[in-house]
This record gives C-alpha cells, sequence and structure tokens, in this order.
C-alpha cells in the first residue's frame, strides 16, 4: 500500500509524536553479569545513547590492600574476577615474585599451567553459558553449567575450593597432585569435549542464535586497539594477541598450542572465538600434565619475609584479557599500593560508541559477548 | 618491544635507571604520549596513581608490540604536585584513556584537564574524598585474632 | 444481656481468626514448596547461585528454580554477594518492592556481615542493617548443597515455625 497516497487522501494527519526516554539497563537485571547499570536513551527500542554507570560492587580492595601482608592478600585475588580465581591468583604471585625476586620451581610451573588453563575453560564455559541465556537458550546454560561442573570437579580436587581458589601462589603453587589426578582428568576432559559437541549441535547451528549474533555489535580493530581491548574480544576483531604466546611467562614457551583469531568481530565471533580457546586450553592442560617434571611445588617464604623497596608490574593473559598487577613496596610486610589493570573495566569503554543504533535486544546480546565480570571492573 | 634507547630518542628524554620507563613533566605528557602512539604498535593498558611522599606519581602504562621478541611494557611517569594535582587528559589520544581517568580521579584525587566528564565512577555520586590516598582513613580498620605480626594495620 | 452478645462477638471473631490462620497456614504449605527468588545476584556468590539452579544440584526437585526478574512476582531474596553503599537503596527498594510474605536469605560472607570486606570504606557490614533476614548463610562462596539447606531451613520455618526453632537448637 502506498502511504504517501493514503495519507494525502485522508487529509491533515499528525504523525505520531514521540519522544526519547531513558531506561535503566540495571543494576538489577536478570542478565547475569553481576550490578552493571546501562542507562540507555532510546527512541522507541533503539538506543540513541549509552552511558556505562558502575561502581555498584565496588568494595575498596585496591584500599584494604594497604592493610593486609601480602599473603593475607593472595586470597583477595581470586575475588576480582571471581569466574578465573586461578588466574588472577597466578598475577598477583607474579607481581610478588617480580618485586622480592622468588624462583619458582619446575614443577610447580607446571601445575600453574593445569590450574590456570582449567580455570580458563571452566571461566568461558560460563560465558557461553550466559551469552545463551540471555538469548534465551535455556537449555544451552544447563548444558554449558554441567559441563563446568566437571572441571570444577578437577580444580576442587587441586585446591579444596570449586570458586575461591587460593592454588597459585608467590613462589608455587599451594599443594601438589592429588591421587588419580591424571586418570580424573582424562575422564572430565573427555567428558567435556562430549558436552561441547553437544552444546555446539544445539546452539550454534540455531537459526535464531545467529540471526541475533551475526552481524550484531561489530567492533573493528582499529577501534578495539584504541580502547585498549584485549583478550578473546580482540582476538576476534582480527588481531592476534595473546600474552602466552607475546609475552610469555611461566612454561608456556615449552607448549604447544594456537591462539586461534576470528576476523567478524561482531557477537558471533566473540562467541565462537571462546569455545575455540577451551579446545586449545584442554590441549594445553594434556600437555603440561603429560610433561610435568617432578620436584618441589613451593619455595616457601620465611614467615619474616619482606620484598625489598621497589615496585613492579606483571601481567597475564586472564579468561577476559591481560590482566595486571602493579604492587609497590616500601620495605614493610604490607604492600604500599596495590593496583589491578582490569580487562573488563576497559572492555567496557567501547559501549558507548558501539550501543547507538542497536536495539535492545541487540545490546543485550553485544553485552554478553563482551564478558565483562563486575568484581574486576569495581574491585 | 622495541630498544628502551629507540624509545626514549624519539621521545627526547633522558633515560632513568629503569630500562623501560620514563619521566615527563605534567605538560609534556600529551606530546611524548602522541609521539609514542604515531609510532605505531602500542596499546595503552593502564593509567595509575600511587600517593607517594613527594606527591602523587602517576603512571601511563603501555604495552609495546614493536620489534623482535616479546611484546613488554613502557612506562610513562608524571609527578603531581601534592597541592593541586592536576594533569592534562589524553582522551584526545587513546579512547580507553576516559574510563582510566575517571578512576583516577575518583580515587586518588588528581584531575585531568582538558576533557569532559571527569565524575566519579566507582565510589558513590556522593562520596567524600579521596579513599586512596594516604590521609584518607577507614574508621574501623581491621582486626586479625592473635597479636601475631603482620596482624592488623 | 450486653454482656452474653459482647462474648457472641469476641467467639465470632475467635472463629473468624481460627479459620483464617488455618488457611494461612494451607497458604504457607504451598508457599514452601514454590519459593520464587528474586535474581539479586551481587558478587560471587551469586555464580554459586546460579549452580545451584544447574543440573547436578537442581534446586528445581525442591520448587525453588523459578527465578523472576521482577520483584513484584517473588517471594524470596537471595542476596548473593557483598552489597556496597551505592547498592544499599536499590536493595532496600526491590525489597519493599516485593509483596507480602516475603523472605530474605543472606548468601555468603559478605551478605552477613560485610565478609572480608567488613573494614572497607563501600562496603555495608550485613544486609540485616538495610533488610530483615531470615537464613543467614556462611561461606565464602557456600557451596550450592549449602545454599539447598538454607532453602530447606526457610522451608521448615515457613511449615512450622514453633517446630523449626525447636529443632535448630535442640
Amino acid at each position: 500500500m502506498n502511504d504517501g497516497a493514503f495519507l494525502s487522501e485522508v487529509g491533515d494527519f499528525d504523525p505520531l509524536e514521540t519522544e526519547e526516554y531513558t531506561l535503566n539497563l540495571g543494576p538489577q537485571h536478570p542478565s547475569t553479569h553481576g550490578v552493571y547499570r546501562a542507562r540507555l536513551r532510546l527512541n522507541g527500542e533503539t538506543i540513541v545513547s549509552c552511558e556505562n554507570v558502575i561502581g555498584y560492587l565496588h568494595r575498596g580492595i585496591e584500599k584494604l590492600a594497604e592493610s593486609r601482608t601480602y599473603a593475607q592478600f593472595a586470597p583477595y585475588t581470586a575475588r576480582f574476577d571471581y569466574l578465573a580465581g586461578a588466574l588472577n591468583n597466578w598475577g598477583y604471585a607474579l607481581a610478588v615474585e617480580k618485586l622480592g625476586g622468588i624462583e619458582v620451581p619446575e614443577r610447580a610451573e607446571y601445575l600453574r599451567v593445569i590450574a590456570g588453563e582449567l580455570q580458563r575453560i571452566a571461566s568461558h564455559l560460563v560465558m557461553l553459558a550466559s551469552m545463551v541465556i540471555d538469548l534465551n537458550a535455556v537449555t544451552g546454560w544447563m548444558y554449558a553449567f554441567t559441563a563446568r561442573e566437571g572441571i570444577l570437579d578437577l580444580l576442587e580436587a587441586l585446591s579444596g575450593s570449586r570458586m575461591m581458589l587460593t592454588y597459585v601462589v608467590a613462589g608455587g603453587v599451594s599443594a601438589d597432585l592429588p591421587e588419580e589426578f591424571e586418570l580424573k582428568t582424562k575422564t572430565a576432559l573427555e567428558g567435556l569435549r562430549s558436552r561441547l559437541d553437544d552444546f555446539q549441535a544445539l546452539v550454534s547451528g540455531n537459526e535464531i542464535f545467529q540471526s541475533r549474533t551475526r552481524g550484531i555489535g561489530v567492533i573493528e580493530s582499529g577501534q578495539a586497539l584504541e580502547y585498549g581491548m584485549t583478550g578473546p574480544n580482540l582476538r576476534s576483531c582480527g588481531i592476534r594477541l595473546d600474552m602466552r604466546r607475546d609475552a610469555p611467562y611461566g612454561v608456556y614457551p615449552r607448549m604447544d598450542f594456537d591462539v586461534p583469531v576470528l576476523h567478524g568481530g561482531d557477537c558471533f565471533d566473540r562467541y565462537s572465538i571462546r569455545i575455540l580457546e577451551i579446545l586449545q586450553s584442554v590441549r594445553l592442560v594434556e600437555q603440561a600434565l603429560g610433561g610435568i617434571p617432578s620436584g618441589p611445588v613451593r619455595t616457601k617464604l620465611k614467615r619474616t619475609w619482606r620484598p625489598p623497596v621497589g615496585e613492579a608490574f606483571a601481567q597475564i593473559e586472564s579468561a577476559r584479557g591481560i590482566q595486571g598487577y602493579h604492587l609497590v613496596s616500601d620495605g614493610t610486610d604490607k604492600p604500599y599500593r596495590m593496583h589491578l589493570r582490569s580487562p573488563s573495566f576497559v572492555n567496557i569503554g567501547v559501549l558507548p560508541e558501539l550501543a547507538p543504533g542497536l536495539t535492545i535486544q541487540d545490546f543485550v546480546a553485544t553485552l554478553a559477548s563482551l564478558d565483562i565480570v563486575l568484581g574486576e571492573i569495581d574491585r | 618491544m622495541r630498544d628502551g634507547a629507540v624509545l626514549f630518542k624519539a621521545l627526547g628524554c633522558t633515560p632513568r635507571e629503569k630500562e623501560r620507563e620514563v619521566a615527563v613533566a605534567p605538560g609534556e605528557l600529551p606530546r611524548a604520549l602522541f609521539t609514542l602512539k604515531n609510532m605505531g604498535n602500542f596499546i595503552l593498558l593502564d593509567i595509575d596513581a600511587t600517593d607517594r611522599p613527594e606527591g602523587f606519581e602517576l603512571a601511563w602504562r603501555l604495552l609495546d608490540t614493536g620489534g623482535e621478541g616479546p611484546a613488554g611494557i613502557f612506562t610513562v611517569k608524571v609527578l603531581a604536585d601534592r597541592s593541586d594535582p592536576r594533569v592534562p587528559s589524553v582522551m584526545g589520544i587513546w579512547k580507553a584513556a576516559d574510563v582510566l581517568e575517571r578512576e583516577v580521579w575518583d580515587l586518588m584525587g588528581v584531575r585531568f584537564d582538558g576533557r569532559d566528564g571527569l565524575k566519579r565512577i566507582l565510589c558513590r555520586d556522593d562520596f567524600e574524598g579521596h579513599p586512596l590516598r594516604k590521609d584518607f582513613v577507614v574508621e574501623q580498620p581491621a582486626r586479625f585474632p592473635g597479636g601475631a605480626e603482620g596482624a592488623g594495620p | 444481656m450486653e454482656v452474653a452478645e459482647r462474648d457472641v462477638e469476641e467467639l465470632k471473631n475467635n472463629a473468624l481468626y481460627v479459620a483464617f490462620s488455618t488457611v494461612e497456614k494451607g497458604l504457607d504449605f504451598c508457599r514452601s514448596n514454590s519459593l520464587w527468588p528474586v535474581s539479586f545476584g551481587l558478587a560471587c556468590c551469586s555464580i554459586e547461585m546460579m549452580a545451584a539452579g544447574g543440573a547436578r544440584y537442581d534446586i528445581s526437585r525442591f520448587g525453588f528454580e523459578v527465578f523472576r526478574p521482577s520483584p513484584r512476582q517473588a517471594d524470596v531474596m537471595i542476596v548473593a554477594g557483598t552489597l556496597t553503599d551505592k547498592m544499599a537503596p536499590i536493595l532496600r527498594r526491590l525489597y519493599d518492592q516485593m509483596p507480602d510474605p516475603k523472605y530474605v536469605i543472606a548468601m555468603g560472607g559478605c551478605a552477613i556481615s560485610g565478609g572480608p570486606f567488613a573494614d572497607s570504606y563501600s562496603v555495608v557490614k550485613g544486609v540485616d542493617r538495610i533488610v530483615p533476614v531470615d537464613v543467614f548463610l556462611p561461606g565464602c562462596p557456600p557451596r550450592p548443597e549449602a545454599l539447598i539447606d538454607a532453602f530447606l531451613k526457610l522451608r521448615a520455618r515457613l511449615r512450622s515455625p514453633a517446630l523449626a526453632k525447636a529443632k535448630l537448637h535442640a
């Protein structure tokens, strides 16, 4: 029907008056990313502007660090990025070791890779689960969370805790492998592979999922670099940057693994790259278990150990990007300053530029695909 | 990462004792970061502030992915005066600086000139004071059982 | 005559009270089998709350899996994680939006007392400073089984408060 002809027949016709309105997405919302709030200015369902409002989980951990000893602060690190506890521990341990010139035994380095990569798998599974449940594929969430339980069993056997690990500590790791760990891991990783296949069969090729994620929230590579984005979000825009490969630490130089890179920069690529990274992490865990030497697992520090005056910055490839720890020591047993370089904090900077033009549902998919954790954003 | 000497030469600075760290005056900061950005292969990772006795020491940490060998960190430091801590904003050079500068303003109270929207990002909007400063004392400090060394502030 | 009328009034009121309270007890029994939580995960504990809703720990067997995004459709609020000053007014607002009868489970050390962050400048030292709490669930984070235990304690309390109290202090 030709609207113009019809309208001219009807005569004086006032078009619908519209006005923009402001909508709060969060801080309490069903999307499982934590207490993040987006002040959206909407024209109908299309976003005109977006403002990030964060700080609803600001616990002041950086200030607390100044009244805890270096050892007492280690458990707090797992509360930063609470989905990747062992990786946070590792970054902090590296910073303390750099500050104090502490050596790490070789066996401990292999155990760190095992714990770190298992933790990366668990973290990526939560991202996949929460992304698909945001798009209302609830069964996918169930599958991914059940797959994650198998990995959490391994982490619990290693460290005693499912989530809040303090496994990687300055000087090594806190405990050696438990009995039959190789067998348990082999079984768990086989189970993971089969569950991941089920998950992909259910979700990845699904027409609705594809139309909700392909071409949505495209981040250009230049834009990503401008905003300091790192991690899988950057690698899905075509930039091959991974600290395990480009600024390696521990025994990663001895490991054989690929760094997957995708070029679309859309939500679907950010989803797919995490599946590819899970498969690479499985490779790393198997290699580390296969090649682990014998020896001590920790360089024990004296109770009265103090680092020398100075400062150190250490960065690792966390599940979300480059996570860095800055420690300043004044020679006492407590840090003078502790600062976390949080990948999620920097990654959300892109949203005010990315959101305009998206509809609310696209925004939800984009936010989910960026994989943020408020614990590390707000600290 | 590139050789420190190359970077120092480009910046026209004298190197500090540390190989990959340079200190500049506050006014020279934008020019220094602009020079580094134009050399390519730098990512702004972090802007950090420490409350030192001599003033607020700010650090812009860049990831240097150029040159041969592994990537490394190159740090540009500025010492801001305690009485009126101000540094120029580099939001126009790197967009990542937006949230990072707001965090430093919120927690440490260092102003960034030449930008809009410098407001609190983590603390409550009506929060008074800048918590990471050393003179910001928390009312109820931690108390740990026993009298073990290192227990409590 | 007047005294007798007053007695009859009183008897009638008592009967109404007995009738309504029995109905209410029955409703409480039904509610105890189908508590709908409002999704209010704040921090790390929310991940264990989600795991409790997953297939392995499965709070669905008890009827508690229906997480409602809107507090107006929910019975119980699980405060899972650290409550900060910035978030406290929002917690109170959401609690006020829940219809009666409503319950609160404080999950994790942070919700109970501020936990490891109790001496921070921005953390509320316990959710019970803002809302009344029915069940305190310690842990950092509490395991999903512990969350189920907290739910079961709440359920026992709903069904028979006196019995639950006696059992607890036995």
